[in-house]
């Protein structure tokens, strides 16, 4: 049994705020891809950072093959954002802009072209997620670049972001479809143990404007 | 005492805004999905329903759908994550005219009760 600081409530509290944060997110995508988003109900977990390649497998199918937008966030929270899509979805998500076939005269210049799009979709979605989260938990956070990688890297990029085997993951498998074409999305929180006290702090303070 | 039906999935999501909703003259009952709400409907025809739109086994448009079938007279107030514009259109053809942004904020929920119940409610 996985074991972590937060209690019952706590979780519940962070997967509505989650939820929140996300709604925003995929409102802001939408506006910028102009296509509708149908969301599914947000699912939260904690998993020790030491666990988290085993979870991952067990949840995704292939996820060593998956996509990956990368980025951190310093603050009041340390951490490092992650959200994970199905190998290939950059070739779907590319359609949503204009891209001029001049400009593509290369295999090389389009997959650069889709790691761009994987980029900016992450970039949006990762910071309306984040930024709304810790926005609604009032603690301020700033962001490092977005990097586009793969599901083989993950391990390398746990270790880039110095995180211990006991340190904790947030994963919010957030599920979401566009208007025509189906590409599943998991948005993973990864944050340092030391970030747990404070997190516990900022829940209780959101809980009491409702006490 | 008016009842009020809350339909959401989040336990905590259900209690925020319970404690948005005075106590007094209120009588609040509680549903975790679209088809427990749509039953709990069918079982108490509450005053006013607050329901939420992403929810599993059945989504809030379905209950609301399912709910103004039977009870085309039923006044509900959607509040929900989602604020893309489409699903604002959404709820505006569903027939649905109040709709909050969550977290549920005191003053709004105060308002959209007062545009139910102007008698009940002091704003």
């Amino acid at each position: 049994m996985t074991t972590h600081p937060f209690t019952e409530m706590e979780l519940d509290t962070l997967q509505e705020i989650m939820n929140m944060a996300f709604g925003t997110a995929a409102a802001q995508l939408a506006e910028v891809v102009d296509v509708f988003i149908q969301l599914r109900a947000p699912r939260i977990s904690i998993v020790p950072v030491g666990e988290l390649s085993t979870y991952l497998a067990a949840e995704i199918p292939d996820f060593r093959q998956t996509s990956v937008v990368e980025q951190q966030y310093r603050g009041e929270t340390n951490g490092m954002a992650l959200l994970l899509f199905p190998e290939g979805a950059e070739k779907q998500m590319i359609s949503f802009f204009e891209v001029d076939p001049e400009v593509v005269t290369t295999p090389d210049i389009r997959l650069e072209l889709e790691k761009e799009v994987l980029v900016e979709i992450g970039n949006v979605l990762i910071g309306a997620t984040v930024g709304r989260l810790f926005e609604l938990l009032k603690r301020r956070i700033n962001y490092m670049p977005p990097r586009a990688t793969g599901g083989y890297a993950f391990d390398d990029l746990l270790v880039r972001g110095a995180f211990q085997p006991d340190d904790f993951a947030i994963t919010m498998k957030a599920e979401f479809a566009f208007e025509d074409r189906q590409v599943t999305g998991m948005l993973y929180l990864v944050n340092q143990q030391s970030a747990a006290a404070d997190l516990k702090r900022a829940l209780g303070e959101f809980w009491s404007q409702y006490e | 005492m008016k009842k009020v039906l809350i339909v959401d999935d989040s336990r905590t999501a259900r209690f925020f805004l319970k404690s948005c909703i005075p106590v007094e003259g209120f009588e609040i009952h509680e549903a975790e999905n679209g088809e427990v709400g749509v039953a709990r409907f069918r079982e108490l025809n509450p005053d006013l329903t607050f329901m939420d739109l992403t929810m599993p086994v059945m989504d809030g448009f379905d209950a609301i759908a399912a709910i103004r079938r039977e009870f085309p007279e039923a006044r509900i107030v959607v509040l929900t994550a989602d604020v893309q514009r489409q699903t604002q259109e959404r709820i505006a053809a569903a027939g649905v005219t109040t709709f909050l942004q969550k977290p549920p904020q005191k003053d709004a929920v105060r308002k959209a009760l007062a545009e139910f119940f102007p008698e009940d409610i002091a704003l």
